[in-house]
């Protein structure tokens, strides 16, 4: 299976239209991204869309429920000037609402001695969330760093009492990190592995049940956090992330169990990265089905199935998003794929 | 470090500097010295909170004694970098060798406290932001007393690193605190 990359670069290419253009400059994006959203959203709703990229997001403190109460914690976090809220649907993490201007999130007492991972966003837990939905036993996380994600997995694992996270990643300095985390969280149950992903299936003699892939991607839903990104991503940047999307999904859904489930997720709202990806992985190998959350956590947005001169299989629809104008949130897309 | 230790160096790239990180089976003698430490400080058998094979991992000079996962073996020999695996068992820096906290914590939990000492709010943070720690900071001291101990903060009487005493200094030395990991690791 191989898709080259001007092949690639012809399905995903799009020629601004004048409107496309206009908005562009006001809000400093590159035009293809803005006619993308007119195309998905119509005018009205991608101008709310880009007016909500402007918008700060608020950042997430999740518990270490292994080592302290989330009551206690948020007891401990307000004493010293924060304001947080619960987030309804996930139990033990919370919004912060403010912040004092001393201690920063990760320079508090309780951040050294493990007490709480600081995500910048609340949307990174929906994908561990729904992957570990009644489940306990090993997982694969394939690009791990720096470690939100795979702490948080094995975090829920430790508490239902069996499974190890082996936290892969490529890049070493990212998973430095990542081990400073589980030592400072005092993690027992996660093994951090260095390689590409693309290979892991010649070096792992083993399957998985879940399987975790957040994919290096555009970061287009981060733009609230970072401007940079409206720029930074050409049409043919664009096709070669997706072609190594390609590569990553379709060398780890081999990795899978029958049955078992690998969770797609990036932090981006680009069709060209996500439900044309997942659409060309089920498409060019057999026995693999996108299939529905098992549980509700939000009012997800569903996948998109007809993208410009697009047509994807109506499964495509079971992936979810989440739209920053919508759920102010991140802009994240998350497709489950099951092996038969 | 043994010669056959493999050394990969890689960029930081945000900082540009050069990481240097080892990772092999504990040597015999480190695990030894460990479970040395633990006896004399604690009195308890090492055995039972050390395991037969444990790892050691080297980011610069900052290393790190772990517990093996048994699956690992089978990834190493696949040849798959495992670079680190299991619970935190003790940190080996400058030629010195500690318990790690999760380890203090352990054994505190089961025999009861020992070689620590209670330190005061103010004390602690300044601990954990590398410093030592004045006499007046502490609150109370855990016997046996044998030059190194756990610090524990009163807020929590949670163990936040290691301290050595100097008579020369007057003070606790700072052998390592939780801040490391965030000032070592990122």
């Amino acid at each position: 299976m191989r898709l080259e990359l001007y092949e690639i670069y012809r399905d995903i290419y799009i020629e601004p239209t004048r409107e496309a253009y206009e908005l562009a400059l006001e809000y400093g994006y590159l035009p293809y991204m803005i006619q993308r959203y007119i195309d998905i959203l119509g005018y009205k709703e991608a101008l709310e869309l880009i007016r909500a990229f402007e918008k700060p997001v608020k950042p997430v403190v999740r518990t270490n429920t292994l080592l302290v109460t989330s009551s206690e914690l948020k007891n401990r976090l307000q004493q010293l000037g924060f304001k947080l809220e619960e987030i309804s649907w996930a139990q033990g993490s919370f919004w912060v609402i403010e912040k004092p201007k001393s201690p920063t999130l990760g320079a508090t007492h309780e951040y050294l001695k493990g007490y709480y991972y600081v995500h910048r966003d609340a949307s990174s837990l929906i994908p561990v969330l729904l992957l570990l939905y009644e489940y306990s036993g090993d997982i694969l996380d394939a690009c791990a760093a720096p470690g939100g994600k795979a702490t948080y997995a094995a975090q829920i694992l430790k508490q239902r009492g069996s499974g190890v996270v082996y936290a892969n990643d490529l890049v070493l300095y990212r998973l430095r990190a990542l081990i400073g985390h589980i030592m400072r969280m005092k993690l027992d149950n996660i093994v951090v592995t260095w390689s590409d992903a693309r290979i892991l299936y010649s070096k792992l003699k083993r399957k998985f049940n879940r399987i975790l892939l957040d994919s290096p991607c555009s970061g287009e839903g981060r733009i609230s956090i970072d401007p940079s990104r409206k720029r930074k991503t050409s049409i043919l940047d664009l096709a070669i992330l997706v072609k190594r999307e390609i590569e990553l999904l379709s060398s780890l859904v081999d990795l899978l169990e029958p049955g078992g489930i690998l969770a797609y997720v990036t932090c981006s709202i680009a069709p060209e990265e996500n439900e044309y990806v997942v659409n060309y992985v089920i498409r060019a190998k057999s026995g693999f089905k996108l299939i529905e959350p098992p549980i509700k956590l939000l009012n997800y947005s569903k996948g998109i199935i007809e993208y410009r001169n697009l047509k994807f299989s109506e499964e495509v629809e079971n992936c979810i998003r989440l739209w920053p104008h919508i759920h102010g949130l991140f802009g994240y897309t998350i497709c489950l794929v099951r092996r038969e | 470090m043994a010669s056959h230790t493999r050394v990969i160096w890689v960029y930081d790239m945000p900082s540009k500097k050069r990481i240097k990180l080892r990772s092999r089976r504990t040597p015999l003698k480190l695990l030894k010295k460990l479970k040395t430490i633990i006896k004399r400080l604690y009195n308890v058998n090492p055995e039972e909170y050390i395991p037969a094979i444990t790892r050691l991992t080297c980011i610069d000079e900052f290393c790190i004694i772990h517990s093996e996962i048994s699956s690992t073996q089978e990834l190493r020999i696949s040849g798959l970098r495992v670079i680190f695996e299991g619970s935190w068992l003790g940190v080996y820096t400058h030629g010195l060798i500690t318990p790690s906290t999760l380890l203090a914590r352990k054994i505190f939990r089961d025999q009861g406290v020992r070689a620590a000492i209670l330190v005061a709010e103010q004390g602690v943070k300044a601990f954990l932001y590398g410093n030592d720690i004045l006499p007046e900071s502490v609150i109370k001291i855990y016997p046996p007393s044998i030059g190194i101990y756990a610090v524990i903060d009163c807020v929590d009487n949670e163990v936040v690193g290691f301290t050595k005493w100097s008579s020369e200094k007057g003070v606790y030395v700072n052998l390592y605190d939780l801040g490391i990991f965030l000032r070592i690791l990122g």
